[in-house]
């Protein structure tokens, strides 16, 4: 059922989200990423690009127990993958059902789409392993902050010491995240609203 | 001053015993040093003859005197060692009850972002790192790191790398962090990345609220994509902004390695592996685990240590082992005059590289090198004396507009003139150059920012990138630059935008300035 509930939350949020197209050129590889999605950094409004053939599952279970390779058992681990964010790839687009098998065979796990800061499949990696990061008025006292999280059924997870009222609140992961975040953002109530985003880094 | 912990360490007794040899003092980030010690001599640090990055005597074949010239500091009387200076280790671990880290780091100050505890044991790199940083000195095990009584916490970020404990990593350690060092960042791979307005939100804080308000010193690693300028520091949005140290590696020759990227927002280098087969010794995670996990040769039986770190992984730590240095030697420095006496010390190195010139501030500059070499010795010996620069003047100019195409393939290109006037700023210290365009392959461009004194900064340079090259994010990219430091800002700054490499096209849209300085 649950399973059920979170594909539903997955489709509305897609539809919610309005993906635009896109088409970019490039010399050394064709951009063969077509769905962008828009997200506010900040004030700023930026986009990523889902990539089809990929799929983020967050967990610290080893790897042989790994709900995305019972549910597709050809998924190759993709560069990018650290610590508790693995990168799996799945060929011909099949993301989407392996998200909604894995989230079948394991209720408690965060599985996510995976996005690209560019139309290409190589650019840099994103995904949303559930929260949304808000900044809130500076005015809004702490109690007046809580009262609001708790009408959105937006449990928080934490208070970030970077300024004067700015929280990490509770949402499933993948695209429901997305879209929670951008219809806070877009309400007015507050000063800004993204998801708080995995995203791909390397050690030096 | 911090707590020292003990508890998880397996040589305690024997630096126990080590400590009253000494008479007291100890690695506590607090304590350890002078206190009537004179335990300088790095003979009882049995790998410390390898560690040419800290006393490069030519093992090898190294050149003798390239590297951070540490040991007069260490050898000053007191010594300088680090004391009463806590380091936060960013990365993918901290093994904290390592042998030659545990002496140093400070209980129940590290954190787990997998578990929320304080143990952040798991990551190799993170361990060399730490070890780079803060290694444990005069133990009878291992090496020594830059600052080797400086007190060292390890947050593993990149286990859980997200948005919001990447912000709550930056200002974990809050009023007591004085240095972060980051060894991470984007791919290398020449795409423009952009970092996140609550990771810059954090850093901004760090710079206010840390170490008691004189703000936390963060290093950061330049990038490793240099090799075949592929990548340049200038394209990661983190690297490049202006509360962090960019930092770029050189080898035992003191000549650039040629993975670390280019950039005009490098501040110093400092040695890493450069020339094959002479990189880094450093602490690794005990027994089979991390780098050396056999203890075959040419790495150390001990399979607690390895030589093979490098890249400006290890050159950031060293850097931060320095500047905790310079900290202990005079802790009332704010991060701005920190990030000036690193630059005003720093040692030009390959100095017949043709990338060097003298920009209207006096200063030695290079595209390759920052300001130079760091130079321990000499950084400490200016902080001593140091009287601290005035109030943080910030000039933004209005957005020029442009809305040119850029020509394809064009050696003219499209440039645009911003006076400044007015701006109270009599030596910059940093500048920021927002470009706003598009184009669909940004390695087509070349950019350059030309000051009134006539001091050129090379933001973009032509070049492929992994996999190919994309577009301007959101249309729009900050670089930075510190090569102006010290030159007035009023005056006329021209940006010069070329296309030179056929098909792709793009538009020159805007661009606007902010100056960070002060009034004189």
């Amino acid at each position: 059922m649950l399973s059920k509930i979170i594909g539903l939350l997955t489709l509305l949020g897609a539809l919610a989200l309005a993906p635009l197209a896109h088409a970019q050129k490039s010399k050394d590889e064709a951009s063969t990423l077509t769905i962008s999605y828009a997200w506010h950094d900040g004030e700023r409004e930026q986009l990523v690009w889902l990539n089809p053939a990929l799929v983020a599952e967050f967990s610290t279970l080893p790897e042989n127990e790994s709900a995305v390779k019972r549910a597709y058992p050809a998924a190759s681990a993709e560069p990018g993958s650290r610590g508790i964010a693995r990168i799996w790839r799945v060929e011909g687009g099949a993301a989407e059902r392996v998200l909604l098998d894995a989230r079948a065979a394991n209720t408690v796990g965060k599985y996510s789409p995976v996005f690209s800061d560019g139309a290409a499949d190589g650019a840099r990696k994103r995904a949303l392993p559930g929260g949304i990061i808000v900044a809130f008025k500076p005015d809004w006292t702490e109690s007046r902050v809580t009262a609001w999280a708790a009408a959105q059924a937006l449990p928080i997870a934490s208070k970030l010491e970077i300024g004067p009222n700015i929280y990490v609140l509770k949402t499933d992961a993948g695209l429901a995240a997305l879209a929670t975040a951008n219809r806070i953002h877009r309400s007015g109530e507050v000063v800004s609203a993204q998801p708080d985003w995995w995203v791909e880094v390397t050690t030096r | 001053m911090h707590a020292r912990q003990v508890g998880y360490c397996t040589a305690a007794v024997a630096f126990s015993l080590l400590l009253a040899t000494c008479g007291g003092g100890g690695g506590d980030g607090g304590g350890g040093g002078g206190g009537g010690c004179t335990v300088t001599s790095a003979a009882s640090d049995p790998l410390f003859t390898d560690q040419w990055h800290l006393l490069n005597t030519g093992q090898a074949g190294g050149t003798a005197g390239q590297d951070v010239n540490i040991l007069p500091a260490w050898n000053a009387m007191p010594s300088i060692k680090g004391t009463g200076v806590r380091i936060a280790v960013v990365d993918d671990g901290l093994e904290i009850a390592h042998e030659d880290l545990c002496p140093n780091v400070i209980a129940g100050q590290s954190f787990n972002y997998l578990n929320s505890g304080t143990d952040p044991t798991g990551g190799s790199h993170g361990t060399a790192v730490g070890g780079v940083a803060a290694a444990r000195d005069t133990n009878s095990v291992g090496g020594a790191g830059a600052a080797p009584r400086a007190g060292l916490v390890g947050y593993n970020l990149l286990q859980s790398l997200t948005a919001g404990n990447e912000a709550n990593a930056m200002t974990r350690g809050g009023a007591a962090e004085f240095v972060s060092n980051n060894s991470w960042g984007a791919p290398d791979n020449g795409r423009w990345a952009a970092s996140a307005a609550t990771w810059r939100t954090a850093i901004n804080t760090g710079l206010t609220t840390g170490r008691n308000g004189r703000g936390t010193i963060y290093t950061w690693a330049a990038g490793n994509g240099g090799t075949g300028n592929v990548d340049n520091s200038n394209y990661d949005g983190q690297a490049n902004y202006r509360g962090v140290l960019s930092i770029c590696a050189v080898g035992d020759d003191g000549v650039k390695a040629s993975y670390s990227e280019r950039g005009a927002n490098l501040w110093v280098c400092t040695p890493s592996q450069g020339r094959a087969n002479h990189a880094i010794t450093t602490t690794d995670r005990s027994g089979a685990l991390g780098y050396n996990t056999t203890g075959a040769p040419p790495n150390y039986s001990n399979t607690n240590y390895t030589n093979t770190f490098n890249g400006t992984s290890s050159a950031a730590p060293l850097a931060a082992g320095v500047i905790a240095l310079v900290l202990e030697a005079n802790p009332n420095l704010t991060w701005r005059d920190l990030r000036i006496i690193l630059a005003q010390s720093a040692r030009m190195n390959d100095p017949g590289n043709i990338d060097w010139t003298v920009n209207g501030g006096g200063f030695n500059i290079n595209h390759n090198y920052g300001f130079g070499v760091a130079n321990a010795n000499a950084a400490v010996t200016l902080a001593r004396t140091w009287v601290n620069v005035g109030a943080q003047v910030t000039f933004a100019t209005a957005t020029a507009s442009v809305n040119t195409a850029i020509p394809d393939n064009n050696a003219t290109g499209v440039s645009n003139t911003i006076n400044v006037a007015g701006s109270g700023i009599g030596r910059i210290e940093f500048v920021e150059i927002t470009f706003n365009g598009t184009h669909t392959y940004v390695g087509d461009l070349e950019i350059v920012l030309t000051a009134p004194s006539g001091t050129v900064s090379r933001l973009s340079e032509v070049h492929g990138c992994a996999g190919g090259c994309l577009g301007v994010p959101g249309n729009s990219w900050r670089f930075g630059s510190a090569r102006h430091l010290g030159e007035a800002a009023n005056g006329n700054w021209t940006l010069l935008v070329r296309d030179l490499a056929a098909l792709d096209t793009g538009t020159f849209t805007s661009w606007q300035l902010t100056f960070y300085g002060r009034l004189n």
